[in-house]
């Protein structure tokens, strides 16, 4: 006694096992085609206090006192960037920043950068400095305000000869802005321009 | 100073294109990230009038950055035959392998027909 096979009891088996080899095979072309495509490209810039957590901020400043944050940019451009940290200082009533509208229409400080921090960053990579800096100043004999000589930033001295802040007697502080702006270079322009982001920190000058 | 700042664009915009066939970058953009740090100090220098400082960081600079281009143009020679090797293997070696699976198991299923009669047709023989 012999029976022929009845192929048609087979065909889903056949199929499935069809489908799933296919698959496995197709695997590396599909994990290519599959990906969900990036939509934002975006720089991030951050500071983070002496902890490395984004607390304990320097804002009472004594004058010669080291004080240490960290710097941090990350890269989600899609490409490997080449930024500039352009340092820059400024009192109540110098320029700052601008911070509101479409970040392509943002402005720069006007004020001189005091230092330039270079950074290359591959894409989705961050890149992260300490910074230890210090000031040196006076407070006037009158005390209505505070005069800078020099700030200090990671043992390179920079001179802030023509910086002062008046007292602000409303918030009763001396007060001084430390400002980070990131710059990036335009392969195309062939020139550094400002990527509207700026991080900073407020400080009160004591005179102590 | 202008050289060696025009040198560590040119080295960026190398590292750039390796980058994109796919090269790693990392040590380069490493060796970028102190050149790009001298020429930062020596532009401070030469705000400061110090322009003995500034000459010789300017040219640290730049000599830190000898033999980066052709560096540079080797890994992104590199990458790209890498990148031509694994699009062979992982799109075209694939989809013609998915190609193959699917007309294969198509034949086999004929030929299995073929060979083993009609569909569904079951011969007994009972005596």
């Amino acid at each position: 006694m012999w029976s022929r096979m009845n192929l048609s009891e087979y065909k889903v088996l056949f199929i499935v096992v069809t489908a799933v080899v296919a698959l496995f095979v197709a695997s590396p072309v599909l994990s290519r085609v599959l990906v969900y495509p990036r939509t934002e490209f975006f720089s991030e810039m951050w500071l983070l206090g002496s902890n490395h957590k984004a607390e304990g901020y320097p804002y009472n400043i004594s004058r010669g006192l080291n004080y240490t944050v960290f710097l941090g940019i990350g890269n989600q451009l899609g490409y490997c960037a080449y930024y500039v940290v352009e340092v820059k200082f400024r009192n109540e009533t110098q320029s700052a920043p601008s911070s509101f509208g479409p970040i392509e229409n943002r402005t720069p400080s006007n004020m001189q950068s005091l230092f330039n921090i270079t950074a290359f960053v591959a894409d989705e990579q961050d890149w992260e400095l300490p910074l230890a800096f210090s000031f040196d100043y006076e407070v006037s004999l009158d005390r209505s305000q505070v005069i800078f000589h020099n700030l200090t930033l990671n043992n390179e001295i920079s001179g802030l000869e023509d910086y002062s802040t008046a007292w602000n007697s409303t918030r009763t502080v001396f007060f001084g802005d430390l400002m980070f702006e990131l710059w990036i270079y335009d392969a195309q322009a062939t020139a550094l321009s400002y990527h509207g982001r700026f991080v900073d920190l407020k400080f009160n000058m004591t005179t102590y | 100073m202008v050289e060696a700042d025009q040198t560590i664009k040119d080295c960026y915009l190398t590292v750039t294109a390796a980058d994109k066939a796919g090269g790693n970058v990392s040590t380069m953009l490493s060796v970028l990230q102190g050149a790009g740090m001298l020429l930062s100090r020596a532009n401070l220098a030469l705000e400061k009038g110090d322009f003995d400082l500034a000459y010789n960081l300017s040219v640290q600079s730049k000599a830190s950055l000898d033999g980066f281009v052709a560096e540079a143009n080797s890994v992104k020679d590199a990458a790209e035959h890498s990148g031509f090797v694994d699009f062979m293997i992982n799109v075209v070696g694939s989809s013609a392998g998915t190609v193959g699976v699917v007309v294969g198991s198509f034949a086999v299923w004929f030929w299995l027909n073929r060979r083993y009669g009609k569909v569904g047709h079951v011969e007994q023989n009972e005596s």
